[in-house]
Order: C-alpha cells, then structure tokens, then sequence
C-alpha cells in the first residue's frame, strides 16, 4: 500500500470539488495507540523555537572562544576579536554557537551512524524482531514516542524515527554552512534540536541491541562483571575490543561458543564496546575507560585489536605494531588504511596476518569472530610480550620539560624521570593514577621516551591488582521502578536523581567520580551512570574491597547506583526522567515535547554530571539533556566546549514563571541556576549538584530536605551558610527544623518575604486559567 | 613572542602583554575598579614560608578579592571572609556592563586572575577579552595569552619573587 499513487479527474461533493487530484499514501500508521498525538510530532528545526529561546532567554549562553579566528571558509582566516566581523559578516559570538552546532551535529552524526548501522544489521541477522524491553517496561521507548510520536513494536519501526533525525541532522549540519545562520541564538536553538534528535538516536540504538542481542532488560540485578588490567587472565590468547559498536564482539564470542573454544580465549574491551560485551556475555572483561586504551595497547597483552567506531585512537595500527598484535578494523568509520578483506576467505586472511600484515579491514562481522579467533590463538603462541626496562629509559631524560607544557594536567614527568633514574618508581606510579592516556607528551620528547609505557611500567604492580567488578548495564529504568519514586521525586522527598556519565578526561585523579557518587549514595539520592564513568566509579574500593556496585544496589531508587550500560544508553536516563512526566504525572507523551521538558525542567531535581567530558558525543548528549530541562555540570575541561548555559540568580526578571492554577506570572527561587555549568572544583561540583537538584515544584517537605544537604554540603566543603539562602526559602514551612534559627536570623536580616509556590510553567498554554488583567 | 604554556593555545593574533612586577603593579595602581579572582590552585601555595592567603589578604587592601569556594575554608581559618564565588559564575556577571558588583559600586576595569587550571583561566580570560571592556591580568606562573597583561613563563621560585614584588609594589603605592 505504502507509495501507491492514484489519481481523480475530476471529483465533485458538499465540501469539495477538485481537478486532477493526487494522492500518493505515505506512511500508514494503525492507530493501537490511543493517547492523543501532541503538537510537534517529528518537530522540524524551527518547531521548538519558541521553547529554546525561553530556555536561553533565562540560561545566557557564555561563550569562551578557543580560538579568535575563523579557518571554515577561503575567505579566511578570518579575525574575529575586537568586535570584528569575518568576511562573510559573522561575528565572535554568532561563531561559537556555531562551532557549538557543528560539535553537537558530529555527536548526533556518531550515534546516528551507529544506530543506522546496528538497526539495519540486526534485522539483516535476526529479522524484524519483536521490541522487548522486558516485564515491566511498556514505555519501551520515550524519547521515540515523544520526539517522534510513534510506539513501535518491531525493530523496522524504529528505521522511521532514525530517517526523521538523519534529516535534521542534515537541516542542522548545512546551517553551519557560510552564508546560513548568523545569529547565536539560532545557532543554539539548532545546537538543542540537533541534540534533542541525538538522544532519539542514541535510543534507537540501545533499544534495537536489547531487544535483539539479549541484553539487561530492566535488570536492577544485571550481572557483576570483572573490570580492570589485573582482571584479564593473559595466560589466554587475548581479544581486545575497542570502541562502541558490539557487533563484531558479539560475533567473537558467538564464534568462540560454536567452535567449544569459550574458556580458552579472553575476550576483553575498551570504552562503550566493553560495557555491551558484558551485556552480551557476562564473560567478558572491561580493560578500562578510554583513558586505559593507549596504556593498555602498550602492554602488548592484546594479540588481536579489533576496532569498530568512535573512541579508537587514530594511531591504534601504528602502537599495535610495535607489540605485534593484529588490528582488524570492522566499520565503514574507521578503515585505517587496512586494504578490504571482507570477500577474501578467512584462511587467507589469518595466513596474511600471521605473516606480519599489521592488520585488515572485514565488515562481515561473522567473519571478524572467526579471524580474529583463529589469528589471536596462533599469534598468542608465538608472540612474545616484551617488559620495559623503566629505569634505563628514565636515564634518557635531559630535564628539558617539554612534556609538561604537553601534559593537560601538567603532571611533573621530569621530576618522576629524575628519580626514576635512580631506582624510585613511585612518582612515576603516581602520575601514572592521574594520567588520561593521551600520549602527547612523548611527541614532544626529544629523546623518544616512551613515556606513556614508563608510566604504566612503574605502576605494574598497581595495574596487576587493578581488578575490580561493575554491574553490567541494566538498560532501561522499568516502569514500576517509576512508580514507586515518581512522586517523592517530583515532590522533592527523594532529594535528586544524579547521573554520572561521559568520557574520562579528567583534571584530576579518575576517583574523584567514585567520590561524589558515594556522597550522594550515602545521602540516598537517586545515582545513575553510564559509559567511562561507569567504569571510573567501578575502579575504587572502599576499606573493606567493596566496589560501590558491590555497596549499593542496582535499582532506580534512593541510594542506589544503576549502571545503565554503555553511551547510547544514555538514552534510558532522559527516558527515565520522561517516564516520571507520563506514568507517575500522566501527562502525554506522544509528540509533546515542549510540555514534557516543561514538566521536567520545573519538576524533577535532576542533574547530570559529565566530570570528564572530552568528545563532541559528549556536547550533543549533554545539550540534549538541556534541552529535556535537566542542568549538566561539567569538570574543569569542560570550559573548553566553548559555551556554558547560565542563570542570573541576581535578576529575578529572569526567574519567572506562570502559575499554571491561575495564569499569573510570579516569581520562583533561582533553580535550577544552571543548564550547564563549569565547576574548578570537586567540592564546587558537589555542592552545585546538591543546588541543583531544587525545583519550583518541591513541597515544603521535599524543599527541606535538599536545603538540609545543600546547607550541608556547603558548610562541610567551604565551612559556611550559602548566601544564597534565602532565595530558596518559599515560606517558613520550607525552613530545615534543624536550623530554623540560624536561617530566620539570616531572612530577617535580608527583609525576606513569603511567596507563593506555583504549579510552575514557562508555557501559557498550560495554564488553566488566564490572568484577570 | 612568548610562547603560552600549553603551546598549541595560540587564540590569534591579539594576545597578552609579557609584565614584570613593577609594570603590573603600575598598571594595576591606575586601574579604577579592580577585583582578584583567586582559583582552587592557591590551596597550600607559599610564598617562601608563608601561605599566600596571606599576602592575598594583603592585596584585599587595595582591591576585590574573590576565591574560589574550595579555599574558602582556609581564609575563614584565618578570620576573613572574602567573596566566594566560582570562576564561571563570576566571569559571566562580569561579561555584563550592567552588573553592579560585589559592593553595589558598579563593574570592575580590572580583574586579576591567579590560581586556576591553565586551560580553566584561558578560557574565562577569552570571555572577557572577546565579550567585555575589562582589562585582565593573569598573576599565574605560565603566560596566558588571552589575557590583556600576563606574567612570563616562570620557575616555581621566579614566580613567587615576582608575586612577593608586586605585593609589595602595590602595598608602596
């Protein structure tokens, strides 16, 4: 039925008459849903418009350019400091949004290509498998039935919304064309709408691997599952994975179980890769985050590499050379160099790569499991892992300090060279916990030291002990976990819901994500994570061993930690904050975005924290969150993103809403104050998320409740009252009994007076009654 | 040309003025209105056998200061309580010509940054040069570009006579 055309001369009735009239039938939905479709299904670039600008209207982007030129065009360069125009008329601030836009468009454009990709293989594999989130899931895709206003019930539903999202990822992409868009504002309603599609991708994503590969379906008590350099048994040949997409994994394993070979090979990965082998096999091992992935290459332990995308560094082949490991690239996004050996027989493939081929490109992902196999098994017998003598190399530095200037944590390498030199490895131990991996330092040593693998040479004994376990990624929040926390959140008794995820570049040593988790575990807020942070969160023990997946359990609930899984189940956090808008508040979810983020933004005290965000998947994810109405505080690096979202606590112009009962415009405390934020410190960021998890919407109790750790956190961490106390004080009902005296002291001294606590809106279509003028 | 610290934060051709301690304290005696953001690194900084909170406490005589709220605590310690704030959120009230200040007098001619990551300080020095009339100064070991005035790349013991001399430049004027 779908594309059939026909036509009508001439067609005459009460209502209409027509002349060559014709119809072609498009898309034919089958009306099962009965919730009543909202009013931006599908919404186009400029739909959400109205909702961004009053989104940047209170949350002023800040920018802080990283460069004062503009390369884009032939024009340029193009200098754009002093209030000076390019010379196609852009200006600096209309640039960043741009750069800001064209980020978020590359971040989308990952999880799309990914999406894209693993959708249309597992129907290929599995056929048009039924979407199965698991018993207690119905909403078993939000951001799809919000965004697109679909429920789909087999994985060939969801390739609508993903051809919906590749099209504004396309409108999006060409407004940062020269000559399109020359406004910020614009830029950054794009950059949100681009980002919003970004979240329905990443969905798209997770949801299609779930229901076909088996994945956690909900799974608060999804497997614990080992993590760490010391975890992998390197006694086996070893298989490492790296990057997102687990489809070659999987077929690693699948192969591995066929042939009866399952205990005798390791299969390990890296980054997102990893975090889905585990969901697929509870067998497998994580090596680390994506700050582990040079170090660990370095080891040599790997006889086989397998790459598929994003997160793989651009050297891989040239470091896996120098141990002798064989790197099979298995994506159309990364070939490597490597010539097509995807129609050669896998013998030829194996011989050629037993021969010293560095490695081959194969996108036939089965073939990939029984290549890498074969090669990793033969490779492991003749392959030998050579140790680094750390102190002879050591004795090569002249002290010139280059790598310093090179180091983003401006860690003293030459001082740990210095006296591992003379036998002392335990600076260079030391750095080695703070380092990111990156490996920048060594191209500016003159004397090429492999720094990076002195660095892990001399915490050998530290790695070998890194052995750890990390809940394997549940996937979604289930419905009925919804239910039962819906109304403390929303009425602020659970104090927050706090989401670490992202990439682990960070200012600072990777523990500190393991300690702000704990904080807010301990204080029974709801802690979720997903990707590196995932793993960082994992790789810290408390006194007695204990991992906090091992502390804490796995559910959606106060004081407990889920694990989602990987970066495209990221998707199941704002699914999460989603479902609380539909199934606890009944508000309708089909294509009803602007009212959903409303609900949210004024709702439900959530927050995300990126610590260590690094990629352009991170700046799209993060700026979809914003969009949802959930604030994102970022690590220090974060400053680089290049724009920051932030409120005026001082102008309470900005910090008005409508009161949906009776459709005035009244004032509400300043929360939440940020949509993205910077935080220098680990102690900034803590009190920032306890700030930030305030909504309009709290009850008197549930306000209490996170005055009582905001005022905590702030006296524990900078040893005073907030100053900012009072403006988040409704009414003395709102006051912690436990310092009732202190703060009214403080109100009395700021001439506070009462105000009312809304049902809150920026929207005036939903309020029930109009202002009486 | 002074290269930055980190060298591939080259932000174009506009970038800061090398000073001496002397040049800085003679622009920063002229300067009307002007504030000193001190970042998380001050924690456990000396200057010789003194905690530089101290000698910022010295420097709060001739104009603003403002700390990071990590480091709060430390000066709190010491029976002051200068303006906590953190860096973004400052920078951004500063961007606004319009903001009245931490005394209600009005926005700053001159801020002063000292103690923040590198990378953390360049880019709040960028939203300043780019998004406000506010001349800056990076009181930092490293050279920063982005600001209007910076110090030199320093040694450790460099930098802490050139910070000890323009204290007491400044205590002079």
């Amino acid at each position: 039925m779908k594309g059939t055309k026909f036509k009508i001369d001439e067609f005459e009735s009460d209502l209409i008459k027509a002349t060559g009239l014709e119809i072609t039938v498009g898309r034919i939905v089958e009306e099962e849903w009965e919730e009543i479709l909202g009013p931006t299904p599908m919404p186009s670039v400029t739909d959400l418009r109205k909702w961004d600008f009053a989104l940047l209207n209170r949350y002023k982007p800040m920018y802080a350019p990283l460069c004062d030129l503009c390369c884009l065009c032939t024009y340029g360069k193009c200098d754009l400091s002093d209030g000076k125009k390019g010379a196609c008329g852009i200006d600096i601030g209309a640039q960043q949004g741009r750069i800001v836009l064209l980020a978020c468009c590359i971040g989308a454009a990952a999880h799309g290509g990914h999406a894209r990709h693993i959708v249309e293989h597992l129907i290929e594999e599995h056929g048009d498998m039924p979407i199965d989130m698991g018993k207690n899931v119905e909403v078993e895709a939000p951001l799809v039935r919000l965004i697109a206003g679909i429920m789909p019930k087999k994985l060939s539903d969801l390739l609508e919304p993903l051809e919906y999202a590749e099209g504004e990822l396309m409108h999006s992409l060409s407004a940062t064309h020269t000559g399109q868009e020359g406004y910020f504002t614009d830029f950054e309603s794009k950059a949100l709408h681009v980002s919003m599609t970004d979240q329905l991708l990443m969905e798209i994503a997770d949801v299609a691997q779930i229901s076909a590969l088996g994945f956690p379906k909900g799974d608060p008590g999804a497997p614990l599952v080992d993590i760490g350099f010391g975890s992998i048994d390197t006694k086996k040949p070893v298989i490492l994975c790296i990057g997102h997409n687990v489809v070659p994994g999987a077929e690693v394993i699948n192969y591995l179980r066929d042939h009866d070979l399952y205990d005798k090979v390791e299969v390990a990965g890296i980054c997102c890769t990893a975090h889905d082998l585990t969901r697929y096999d509870k067998g497998a091992k994580i090596v680390g985050p994506l700050s582990k992935q040079l170090q660990f290459v370095r080891t040599g332990i790997a006889d086989v590499i397998i790459v598929d995308e994003q997160c793989v560094r651009a050297d891989v082949l040239q470091e896996a050379r120098k141990t002798g490991a064989a790197v099979i690239a298995t994506n159309d996004k990364i070939c490597l160099g490597l010539p097509d050996r995807t129609k050669d027989s896998p013998k030829d493939v194996i011989d050629n790569l037993l021969g010293g081929a560095p490695g081959a490109l194969i996108l036939d992902a089965e073939k990939v499991g029984e290549v890498a196999v074969r090669t990793a098994i033969k490779l492991s017998e003749t392959r030998k892992r050579r140790a680094l003598n750390v102190v002879k190399e050591a004795k090569k530095c002249i002290q010139c300090g280059l790598c310093i200037r090179e180091c983003h944590n401006n860690l003293d390498i030459p001082r740990g060279m210095e006296k591992a030199a003379k036998g002392d490895l335990s600076l260079l131990s030391e750095i080695y916990e703070l380092c990111i991996g990156c490996g920048r330092c060594e191209n500016v040593c003159s004397k090429e030291i492999p720094i990076v693998s002195l660095l892990g040479g001399a915490a050998k004994e530290i790695t070998r002990k890194e052995r750890y376990k990390v809940r394997s990624g549940r996937g979604p929040i289930q419905d009925t976990e919804i239910r039962n926390v819906g109304s403390p959140i929303v009425l602020g008794e659970i104090p927050g819901v706090v989401a670490f995820v992202g990439c682990p570049n960070y200012a600072g040593s990777s523990k500190e994500i393991a300690e702000m988790a704990e904080i807010f575990l301990s204080r029974r807020y709801i802690v979720t994570t997903s990707g590196c942070a995932a793993m960082d969160i994992a790789m810290y023990k408390d006194e007695e061993g204990k991992t906090l997946y091992e502390k804490y359990p796995g559910n959606f609930d106060a004081g407990c930690l889920s694990n989602v899984g990987s970066c495209v189940s990221n998707a199941h956090i704002a699914g999460a904050a989603i479902k609380i808008a539909s199934i606890f508040a009944h508000r309708n979810l089909r294509g009803n975005y602007e009212e959903i983020a409303d609900y949210i933004l004024n709702r439900v005290g959530a927050v995300g924290v990126a610590w260590g965000a690094m990629s352009q998947k991170a700046a799209s994810i993060a700026t979809g969150f914003n969009r949802l109405g959930v604030p994102v505080i970022l690590g220090p690096r974060g400053a680089k993103y290049r724009r920051t979202y932030l409120g005026r606590p001082d102008k309470s112009e900005d910090w008005m809403v409508y009161n949906a009962r009776t459709g005035e415009k009244v004032q509400i405390s300043p929360s939440p104050e940020y949509l993205l934020y910077v935080a220098e410190s680990k102690e900034e960021a803590i009190v920032s998320i306890a700030k930030n998890c305030i909504r309009p919407n709290d009850t008197t109790k549930g306000r209490q409740i996170k005055l009582t750790h905001y005022i905590d956190l702030h006296k524990r961490y900078f040893g005073k009252m907030p100053e900012d106390i009072a403006m988040y004080i409704r009414t003395e009902a709102d006051i912690p009994i436990t310092l009732k005296a202190e703060i009214m002291k403080i109100l009395k001294a700021e001439k506070w007076e009462p105000r009312i606590t809304p049902d809150p809106t920026l929207l005036e279509r939903l309020c029930r009654k109009k202002e009486v003028k | 040309m002074t290269i930055p610290w980190f060298s591939a934060n080259i932000p174009g051709p506009k970038q800061a003025r090398v000073v001496t301690p002397e040049i800085a304290a003679k622009i920063l005696s002229k300067v009307g209105r002007k504030m000193m953001l001190c970042g998380s690194g001050i924690k456990g900084q000396k200057i010789g056998k003194e905690p530089i909170q101290k000698y910022i406490l010295d420097l709060s005589k001739e104009m603003s200061v403002v700390v990071a709220p990590s480091v709060l605590k430390d000066f709190l310690e010491m029976g002051a309580e200068p303006v906590a704030k953190g860096v973004v959120e400052v920078t951004n009230l500063l961007r606004d010509a319009e903001w009245r200040g931490f005394d209600g007098k009005g926005n700053y001619d001159m801020v002063a940054y000292l103690g923040f990551p590198y990378y953390l300080e360049s880019q709040m020095l960028s939203v300043l040069k780019h998004f406000s009339d506010i001349k800056t100064m990076s009181l930092g070991r490293f050279y920063q570009p982005n600001a209007d005035y910076s110090f030199d790349n320093l040694k450790e013991k460099e930098w802490e006579k050139n910070f000890e001399n323009l204290i007491s430049l400044l205590r002079r004027k």
